[in-house]
């Protein structure tokens, strides 16, 4: 390592960890993603429990006519409370006072064109904006069954087999296993925290460039026996270090909460190794080369830690739409190795559907990210030695 | 030694330098004088190898900076109006940062940290992170930065802005026993008494080229004038542009 990239960020590191500003976005971006992805997933588990758990209650109306519908409701675990509401008023205030899943209403002549084995109308009141979906399933089940065991019933007096209403029997065999399903699904988590590498490096890159401008200590920098090259690399190198330790750590983070969870409970299962873990953080490696190389130079243009911090918003905004495509579940297209951040989310979902990458796609997109890097800190020397800028530092 | 033999440096029509011509002694403090705009600022950056000289050259010794820019560099000790420090480092941190990026090895930069300490008065605040010194302690610490590597040559622009008496009693009284050990130590000003008081030669620069050069006593018997500022106002040929 040439010795003036080390004196660099060596006093580059130093400056950064005493900034409460640099760690505290480095600790609060390193536990913001896990930690939502920890609360999304949990919500899912604890919803998940509370229905299995949790009694469905009904009201009905005009109960006295259907006994049986009665008898098969509770069977099912329904809790029915019977009702008197002769109006649609009435039933519309009892719906919306929320203690029933939903309302059955038996019309006056339901008994009577049931015995005549016409069309019984019965009416299911529900509010679908409040209601959960799930109780609602379990008691539209209930219903329909009822309704086909009265047909089976009236099919045998008249001395039809129920075989005939089944013409075609479907059965479904899904192989994805739990740690496939789980797979795609914490592929895309992964993916987003790799946008997080836009964060962690991003006040050490705007400090020691902008900050620099801002402090007036450029120009007596840029006066001192060392080439404008190196200057640059030492303070890539130091905001790489700290997107590099902030991506390690929020992958950890990231990995003990999805361990800690129990993810069997809605189907899924993360059964990511140490190994595994160890190769996607190598696959997004390069970004945290790439990401502080781009801030740097960019804020290297502003004057001021502010100025340079709106630029990097925009910088954010380009980031966010390759971090996106993968959400909309397209089909993977080759050139989607060449495009830094969608790469590296492309060659995630890859591990989890195949358990493996491929090692050209895997170097395409190292080689892009490493390339862009080099790119920008070239263009970042460049600018520092050009008299256009030193006579406005 | 410093020489600026003939050197023009244009930034699009302006002129920033137009034949700039003088040399600076070791062992003796010139001083730079000149309205604002008149081109100190361009003729440091050139000696610095930040800018380079449309035509003529400069020299440091005998190290063009247009061609080895390191090298000039690591002969040249600077201190500009624009102290530039870290407010997160100590004093003693700076010294270190510099002096490494300089060459220098752990043990040198620690002798060479106490020596300036003791020349310049840093014990105070060696240990202290710089955020929230007064001007006067800033300035110290861009001197203890500028010296440590121990430069043959001193370049200092404006650096009395904003001092008070003790600090600019203490900075005159460093730069008087540098002069004596042999270094050439250049002062670019717009300070009149200041430039009187510790200059040996004085260069006066105008539109970017010197006007005049020899001690302030010269000058005014070459002018016929008694002070230096009415020198400089005859020289220059102008009024405004003189900050007391």
């Amino acid at each position: 390592m040439n010795r003036h990239w080390w004196i660099v960020l060596h006093k580059e590191l130093r400056d950064a960890l005493r900034d409460r500003r640099s760690l505290r976005t480095l600790a609060l971006m390193t536990l913001l993603y896990p930690l939502l992805m920890w609360a999304a997933l949990n919500n899912t588990i604890e919803r998940k429990a509370r229905s299995e758990n949790e009694q469905i209650r009904i009201a009905v109306s005009g109960a006295a006519q259907a006994p049986q519908l009665l008898a098969r409701l509770e069977q099912a675990g329904v809790t029915v409370d019977t009702v008197d509401a002769s109006d649609e008023a009435a039933l519309q205030q009892a719906v919306s006072a929320g203690r029933h899943a939903a309302i059955v209403r038996l019309p006056a002549d339901f008994a009577a064109r049931y015995a005549a084995q016409e069309p019984a109308r019965l009416e299911l009141w529900h509010d679908s904006v409040s209601a959960r979906p799930a109780q609602l399933e379990t008691v539209n089940a209930v219903l329909h069954a009822y309704g086909r065991e009265t047909s089976a019933a009236r099919l045998t007096s008249h001395g039809l087999s129920l075989v005939h209403l089944s013409p075609v029997l479907v059965e479904r065999f899904d192989i994805a296993t739990p740690a496939t399903r789980a797979g795609r699904h914490i592929a895309v988590l992964f993916g987003i925290f790799l946008l997080a590498v836009f964060y962690f490096g991003m006040d050490i890159a705007i400090d020691s460039s902008a900050g620099e401008r801002e402090r007036r200590s450029l120009e007596i920098l840029l006066a001192q026996p060392i080439r404008g090259v190196d200057l640059i690399v030492g303070k890539w190198l130091a905001a790489a270090v700290f997107c590099a330790a902030g991506l390690a750590l929020e992958f950890i983070a990231g990995h003990f909460m999805l361990q800690t969870l129990p993810l069997e409970n809605i189907g899924l299962a993360w059964q990511v190794d140490a190994l595994d873990l160890t190769l996607l953080y190598f696959i997004a490696l390069p970004l945290c080369l790439l990401a502080p190389a781009l801030q740097i130079a960019i804020a290297l243009n502003s004057r001021s830690f502010k100025e340079a911090q709106s630029s990097m918003m925009l910088v954010l905004v380009v980031a966010l739409v390759p971090a996106f495509v993968p959400a909309l579940e397209l089909e993977p297209q080759a050139w989607w190795y060449r495009v830094p951040l969608l790469a590296e989310q492309t060659l995630l979902l890859d591990m989890a559907r195949d358990g493996a990458v491929g090692t050209a796609n895997a170097a395409t997109a190292m080689g892009v990210a490493l390339a862009l890097a080099a790119a920008c800190i070239a263009f970042a020397a460049h600018r520092l030695t050009s008299e256009r800028y030193v006579i406005n530092v | 030694m410093l020489t600026f033999d003939n050197v023009y440096k244009s930034f699009g029509a302006v002129k920033a330098l137009d034949g700039l011509e003088f040399v600076a002694h070791d062992g003796r403090i010139t001083g730079l004088l000149g309205p604002n705009g008149a081109g100190k600022t361009t003729a440091l950056r050139i000696l610095f190898g930040l800018l380079n000289a449309d035509r003529g050259r400069a020299l440091i010794d005998a190290t063009d900076p247009a061609r080895e820019p390191l090298a000039a560099r690591r002969r040249l000790g600077i201190v500009t109006d624009r102290v530039g420090l870290y407010p997160r480092l100590t004093t003693r941190e700076h010294l270190a940062y510099f002096g490494r990026l300089h060459g220098m090895d752990t043990t040198a930069i620690a002798d060479a940290t106490q020596e300036i300490a003791a020349l310049i008065g840093l014990d105070d605040i060696i240990d202290r992170r710089t955020a929230g010194f007064s001007q006067g302690q800033r300035m110290k610490v861009a001197l203890a930065r500028a010296l440590l590597h121990r430069p043959g040559n001193l370049l200092l622009d404006e650096p009395g802005r904003g001092l008070d008496v003790t600090s600019t009693r203490a900075l005159r009284t460093a730069l008087l026993r540098l002069r004596d050990e042999g270094c050439c130590i250049v002062l670019a000003s717009h300070v009149m008494q200041e430039v009187d008081l510790i200059c040996d030669d004085v260069v006066v620069v105008a539109r970017g080229r010197s006007v005049a050069c020899g001690s302030s006593a010269e000058l005014c018997a070459r002018t016929g004038t008694h002070q230096l500022e009415d020198a400089f106002v005859a020289l220059t040929g102008i009024e405004e542009g003189i900050a007391a």
